[in-house]
């Protein structure tokens, strides 16, 4: 068939792109819609990849066709060998990003020693530029950093490291997150295993994940599944270290100020809060640091956006969160302080003087919203302070 | 949150002429840059043919926003942004841009000066200094003139469009937009996406 033959140069142009220039970032269909010469429809410049579109269907079919007939054992492709494999779902996935049955063919060359789990992780970062919400490429990125930290604890049991205890300080235990987004894994046993977190190849290749979540969630707006494999990073390869998280608290607070309409760039914030408040003790004994100051600065924040961007809801919906943390950080106090049962002056005292607080703290934030420049002159921001004042008399009733 | 164009014309009574511009292109794919940059000039050049003397408009497109003040003497400022810029401080960003302008480049030469030849290099430097809309505090004086009641507002770009004029047929008939930027307004229309206004 022409477009076999077609197929096959197309791949074989591709792969010599990849072999020309190994440090590929970037990539992009060009819209030529016809071909007009007889030459390749690639481009490579200063790292940046572009492959003229009409050529992208007949590259696609070719190396998917190839692949399917693999794998249903169909002459004449019964026998491709690992690097035709790679190659293959590397074209298959430039296109498409979510075909899953390419991405775990790369998982049985991963687990066949022929692909590395960071060159895939590099090739995947190429792929979440173009396709940069990609529900496929993120999954597998979970599957390739399992295996590091597997290889990682593998390699580091024999060898003279951290004592168990001492590693235990550092680590939480995973139960006391609930935002567990796979649910079929509940993470490495860090208990008595050595210190991964510090190592600096680990921490690194760590650092880098981010990075590509962070890249992700600036090519897309609102982008979801960059925002929760960011989570699912913290939780399972970070372990919720308080260090990490303090520090994520501090790096995202750029990010968040310059995409005020970025729910899940909020709602990753939230997450952070979350998982200070479930280690306040901690926080406070090993970092004096304390979680109501952390809670009042987040409120700050907020505040201030709201008033230099009126009309946002992302703000006002993140303003709920943190005027709710307040709230419970208040109750958790007044939990501990008194006994709901006792019957002495001095705990009846007690139980009134952190019920007035509350009140207090309700109606000092109405009176905020309502009084002060908050709602501004925007129609539209009135309308969100308005929404924002009947959620907080309905909370109240709680 | 970003600014990705700020311009000047002169909009003359029969012609718009380009005086000067800046463009910040980096958080387009890098093949596309040309062809985005060729289609926010466009987009300036029939907003402000559009965009009557001594009114000022913010012209919606998806998730940018191109923003006009067309002064009385038909000197025209544009700003074209995201729609998290505060309108306020673009215009604002807008004023201070003409009032400079103004005094840079005499009068006389604005509706017939070759942008070429025009030196306006601060313009770029605007450019990144407002990417935080907070640095505009400093230009409160010119704030406080703003009056934003005054500020015309369009949903999308076909609103400003006389009748029976059709975005296809002027992006088609463009002297000023290259084959692959005409391409990609063909390949934006088909996935509803916008390749920069228009």
């Amino acid at each position: 068939m022409a477009n076999d033959s077609r197929g096959c140069r197309l791949l074989s142009d591709l792969n010599s792109a990849f072999r020309r220039d190994p440090e590929i970032d970037e990539y992009d269909f060009l819209p030529v819609p016809e071909p007009k010469h007889n030459r390749s429809p690639l481009v490579l410049q200063e790292h940046k990849l572009g492959i003229e579109s009409w050529s992208v269907k007949i590259l696609f079919q070719y190396a998917y066709n190839q692949l399917i007939g693999w794998r249903n054992n169909t002459p004449p492709t019964k026998f491709l060998d690992p690097t035709e494999l790679c190659s293959l779902t590397r074209a298959i996935l430039l296109v498409n990003a979510d075909c899953s049955t390419a991405w775990n063919t790369r998982k049985e060359l991963v687990d066949n020693g022929d692909l590395s789990v960071t060159e895939d992780l590099k090739f995947g970062g190429l792929v979440l530029k173009k396709h940069p919400k990609s529900p496929e490429t993120f999954s597998h990125r979970k599957w390739l950093l399992h295996r590091f930290i597997d290889n990682c604890l593998a390699s580091s049991i024999g060898s003279n490291t951290s004592s168990g205890s001492n590693a235990c300080d550092r680590f939480v235990n995973m139960e006391a997150i609930d935002l567990n987004m796979d649910a079929s894994f509940n993470g490495p046993n860090f208990d008595n295993a050595p210190d991964l977190i510090n190592q600096p190849d680990y921490n690194e290749l760590m650092r880098k994940e981010m990075n590509v979540c962070k890249n992700a969630a600036d090519n897309h707006p609102c982008n979801y599944n960059a925002w929760s494999h960011r989570i699912w990073v913290l939780q399972h390869c970070f372990n919720c270290s308080l260090q990490v998280v303090y520090g994520e608290l501090h790096s995202t607070e750029g990010w968040v100020t310059k995409h005020i309409s970025d729910h899940s760039g909020f709602h990753y914030r939230q997450f952070l809060l979350k998982c200070l408040s479930q280690q306040a003790e901690k926080l406070s004994e090993q970092f004096l640091l304390n979680y109501r100051n952390i809670v009042q600065k987040e409120m700050y924040l907020i505040t201030d956006l709201i008033k230099s961007y009126p009309g946002h809801e992302a703000l006002w919906y993140h303003r709920r969160y943190v005027f709710q943390s307040l709230c419970e950080s208040c109750d958790k106090i007044a939990m501990e302080t008194i006994q709901p049962c006792e019957k002495s002056q001095e705990n009846q005292q007690k139980k009134t003087k952190l019920e007035n607080e509350r009140q207090v703290l309700l109606m000092k934030e109405v009176d905020s919203v309502s009084n002060s420049d908050l709602a501004g002159r925007e129609k539209y921001n009135q309308q969100l302070a308005q929404k924002y004042l009947d959620w907080i008399q309905k909370y109240c009733r709680r | 949150m970003k600014l990705y164009c700020i311009a000047v014309l002169h909009k003359g009574e029969t012609k718009v002429n380009p005086l000067a511009s800046a463009h910040e292109l980096s958080s387009f794919g890098y093949f596309q840059r040309s062809s985005v940059k060729e289609f926010m000039d466009f987009t300036c050049k029939i907003v402000a043919e559009r965009t009557m003397v001594g009114s000022r408009a913010s012209v919606k497109e998806h998730e940018y926003i191109c923003h006009v003040y067309v002064r009385s003497d038909c000197l025209t400022g544009l700003v074209i942004a995201d729609h998290e810029y505060p309108q306020r401080v673009a215009h604002t960003l807008i004023n201070k841009v003409l009032e400079e302008f103004t005094g840079k480049v005499p009068k006389s030469q604005w509706p017939t000066a070759n942008q070429s030849r025009i030196v306006y290099g601060e313009l770029s430097g605007y450019l990144q200094k407002y990417q935080d809309p907070k640095q505009a505090d400093s230009m409160t004086k010119i704030q406080s003139e703003l009056d934003e009641t005054k500020i015309i507002l369009y949903d999308t770009i076909e609103k400003i469009l006389e009748r029976g004029e059709k975005l296809e047929d002027m992006v088609d008939k463009s002297d000023s937009l290259g084959k692959q930027a005409k391409a990609l307004f063909q390949v934006a229309r088909k996935t509803n996406s916008c390749c920069v206004i228009l």
